[in-house]
């Protein structure tokens, strides 16, 4: 005679089953891989203008005055 | 009645699946299989950006040769009528956005009020040197006074890699009788990018 309702095979692999979904369950919410990833990066603001400085820098010393002159060593 | 505990286990083990299933996210619908796409939104909009990658010229200390009206000194290695002044580098500009722009450059200082004397000159000229073609359009070819207004020196300024750095040489012309001293005399470069 044929058993009614679920036979002990199916259990057994149901109980397996079973115990396989609760840890995917556990390590799914513990490792919070439900998250939504964003997939929408918006829109980078766009400037029609920029600028950007340099600099120029000079010292401009006094010019060198040669004098050549000339000691009298008088004696008297 | 009696309950059959292997039937109960069975049917608890049931249960738990579809509680675990309905935990990590999964929903029962009328959908047998379906297929869908994903979908990742980004806009690039454009961007004018440039930049002085060298952005300081310093000529050093120097003057004037006694005996002579002034001297020239430049970044392209003149020196001429003065002594001590080094061929400084020149600046160089670079296009970093993502568009081609238009290149205007002006001082804070015009030459009398940054060397002084009788008939300074405060100059620039803009030199393709580095990477060919890089400027198109503009009227600084030869050196040019600056001024105190953009003056629009590349009507077109690439942004592609090869062809995004122009180099701009500097010229002063310094009087005999211009200002003098040891503290530095500095004049500020600016240059705009802008697209239309």
């Amino acid at each position: 005679m044929k058993e009614k309702g679920l036979s002990k095979r199916t259990v057994t692999i149901l109980v397996i089953l079973a115990i396989v979904f609760v840890c995917l369950a556990i390590a799914y919410n513990y490792f919070d891989l439900n998250k939504k990833i964003p997939t929408d990066f918006g829109e980078r603001s766009g400037s029609e203008e920029d600028s950007s400085g340099g600099k120029v820098g000079i010292v401009i010393a006094p010019p060198e005055i040669e004098d050549k002159g000339s000691v009298d060593n008088v004696s008297g | 009645m009696s309950v059959d505990k292997t039937q109960l286990i069975g049917y608890i083990a049931i249960i738990v699946i579809i509680l675990s299933l309905a935990s990590i996210g999964m929903k029962f619908t009328g959908f047998a299989t379906t297929t869908d796409a994903g979908r990742v939104n980004i806009t690039i909009s454009s961007a004018a950006a440039i930049n002085f990658t060298t952005d300081f010229v310093d000529f050093g200390t120097g003057s004037v040769s006694t005996g002579q009206p002034n001297a020239t000194v430049d970044t392209e290695g003149t020196l001429t009528g003065g002594t001590g002044w080094s061929g400084a580098n020149n600046l160089t500009l670079e296009n970093i956005g993502n568009v081609n722009v238009s290149v205007g450059l002006k001082s804070s200082k015009l030459a009398s009020t940054f060397i002084g004397g009788t008939n300074p000159e405060f100059k620039f000229r803009v030199i393709n040197d580095s990477e060919h073609d890089s400027c198109v359009g503009g009227d600084a070819w030869t050196y040019t006074e600056f001024t105190l207004a953009d003056d629009t020196v590349c009507t077109n300024f690439p942004f592609a890699d090869d062809r995004d750095e122009i180099d701009i040489g500097i010229r002063l012309v310094v009087p005999s009788d211009s200002s003098s001293g040891t503290v530095p005399l500095t004049a500020v470069i600016t240059a705009t990018g802008t697209y239309s």
